[in-house]
């Protein structure tokens, strides 16, 4: 698993503590975004730093900054190991 | 603007205006934060339940290390935790436990893992976990090597940091009572200050947990330790004393031997003023002979070595032979010493006849000694399959506290103590290990000083088979062993024994 797929996998993971099997619905939302919720093989078709940063977006929309900082502080360990360009915005 | 949506009972979308929906969302938000805070704090409560678990769990300092350092480790994603025991005499930080993430495992594998044998040594004061437990506080450092400065290790050390990307080091000392135990490392590939304030308070709490789970560990340790220490003294002990009472017991009987024969006249006629002082001897030489065959008594009984030979006799010649010695004795001091005709009621029973002897002896020799007068009574009455007989006198009596603890090692009763200074303590214990071999209960009953005391037993009129087994196999395991013995030791010793 790379790194961005276990980014991806642990925001989920941590917003579906806090807010149910929404967490998961509104990741289906997310353009570009492939879930499959049997093995949590996530996949992408796009760039994996832009779609990201729109699913931290598309929760932050229904929950505000905290769902931010939720996102953020879930993968603070994954992040330290990505070179800074590589970060998404919404994470850093 | 105003956007609608009808009610519709088949779909169920509900009417909202652009106010409704900013409050909504302003609740939606208020209550994803309390959910946020609720699911941060349930989190710490469930590591530090987990912790506790491991604590209880089991007794062992390395299970218990082991397991507490990976629950932390995968609870805070951190790359390595450390958990040191310190030795202050030797000035040094013992290694109890490591966790490592799986790449700085991979690393520290591929250098022989260098790191699961690295104390760290309290030399330089530069070292952080010397910082940490002089200043009694969390100290943070850039670097691992800072934490097992002075270091000859510093190229795995930097392959570590690099592969790991381990980017600072946390120490925490372990401290309970106002005394440091330990410290508790924490390394990771980001700095502490970029956890949240939740997480921060999270890890204080997990230190409390490791503080008090080292102490209880380490306490542990030094019981069993000192109990070790206790049994081999009193293994020690006890090889002495049968040693010891072997050695005596030796030319004892060889005195008395002789004694004897010079008594019956064997070495030529002896003067009546020649008797009296020979048979005098001989009675001290018996006593010492008793004295001994206690102690070796006791020695057997704690080395396991304590058996029954059971065979069918009559109660009374368990009980006649006895009092028939000690009556000149009894005489002596006044005292009459009576047998109970219900003595003889009792018929046949199946015991071991040297040892119930031995018990009797004991009960009348007592009553004779801690009596200045009055009569000893010894009487007995079957009680089902039971055989219950009384030794009962008019001397000294027993405070009944003092009767609750007559039956242990070396203690003798306060009053006793003052009528007959000497005495070993032991021949109750010996009573009581000998009555109860034949699963049956000795005790006393007195009702104060001066008031005289009954002591009383109860055994079974015949063992159960299985009874009979057991005492079979703890004999044939003593005799084993002693042929065993016999293989073992010189020529000079066996002579002696």
């Amino acid at each position: 698993m790379d790194l961005f797929t276990t980014i991806t996998v642990r925001i989920i993971k941590e917003q579906e503590i806090i807010i149910g099997p929404i967490a998961l619905q509104e990741a289906r939302k997310v353009k570009g975004l492939k879930i499959d919720t049997g093995s949590w093989k996530v996949s992408f078709i796009g760039d994996k730093k832009n779609i990201i940063n729109d699913l931290v977006k598309q929760y932050s929309r229904l929950f505000g900054r905290a769902s931010e900082d939720v996102c953020r502080e879930a993968v603070r360990d994954l992040i330290s190991d990505l070179p800074n360009q590589d970060i998404p915005t919404t994470l850093r | 603007m105003l956007e609608r949506f009808r009610r519709d009972k088949k779909k169920g979308f509900i009417f909202l205006n652009k106010e409704n929906s900013s409050f909504l969302n302003k609740v939606n938000q208020q209550l994803y934060s309390r959910n946020a805070e609720l699911a941060v704090k349930n989190k710490n409560l469930s590591l530090l339940r987990n912790l506790y678990e491991i604590t209880n769990s089991s007794l062992d300092k390395s299970t218990i290390c082991s397991e507490l350092t990976d629950a932390i480790r995968r609870s805070f994603n951190v790359e390595l935790i450390g958990l040191f025991i310190l030795e202050k005499e030797e000035g040094v930080l013992r290694l109890a436990s490591l966790s490592l993430s799986e790449r700085a495992k991979n690393v520290v594998k591929k250098q022989n893992n260098f790191l699961f044998s690295q104390d760290i040594l309290l030399l330089d004061r530069k070292n952080v976990c010397y910082r940490s437990i002089k200043e009694e506080r969390k100290v943070e450092s850039s670097s691992l090597f800072n934490v097992w400065k002075p270091t000859g290790f510093s190229t795995e050390l930097h392959n570590l940091h690099v592969s790991s990307n381990i980017k600072s080091a946390i120490i925490f000392p372990l401290i309970n009572n106002h005394k440091t135990i330990g410290v508790l490392v924490i390394s990771l590939n980001r700095s502490y200050k970029s956890f949240s304030k939740y997480e921060r308070e999270s890890i204080e709490s997990v230190v409390n947990v490791i503080t008090l789970a080292l102490d209880k560990i380490l306490l542990y340790e030094q019981l069993v330790t000192a109990n070790r220490k206790l049994k081999e003294l009193d293994t020690a002990k006890s090889e002495f004393i049968s040693i010891a009472s072997h050695q005596l017991r030796t030319p004892l009987t060889g005195i008395m031997g002789y004694l004897s024969m010079m008594v019956a006249g064997d070495f030529g006629k002896i003067e009546p003023t020649q008797l009296k002082i020979l048979n005098d001897v001989y009675g001290a030489s018996n006593r010492l002979i008793r004295i001994v065959n206690i102690f070796l008594n006791v020695s057997r009984i704690e080395a396991g070595r304590f058996y029954l030979d059971y065979k069918q006799v009559t109660f009374d010649s368990v009980v006649d032979e006895i009092i028939m010695e000690l009556k000149p004795t009894a005489s002596k001091k006044g005292i009459k010493l009576v047998i109970d005709p219900s003595i003889k009621s009792i018929g046949q029973v199946t015991v071991d006849p040297d040892k119930m002897k031995d018990v009797t002896l004991n009960l009348v020799d007592n009553a004779i000694k801690y009596s200045q007068s009055g009569t000893i009574t010894v009487s007995a009455k079957k009680e089902g399959g039971n055989v219950h007989c009384f030794v009962h006198d008019e001397g000294v009596g027993i405070d009944p506290e003092e009767a609750k603890r007559l039956f242990s090692k070396f203690v003798r009763g306060t009053g006793i103590a003052r009528v007959q200074p000497n005495g070993s303590g032991l021949g109750l214990f010996i009573a009581k290990k000998v009555v109860e071999e034949h699963t049956g209960k000795i005790w006393v009953e007195s009702e104060g000083e001066g008031k005289g005391s009954t002591f009383q037993f109860t055994i079974p009129i015949k063992p159960t088979k299985e009874q009979i087994e057991l005492q079979a196999k703890i004999a044939s395991k003593v005799s084993k062993q002693k042929a065993q013995a016999a293989k073992d030791i010189s020529p000079e010793m066996a002579a002696s024994q």
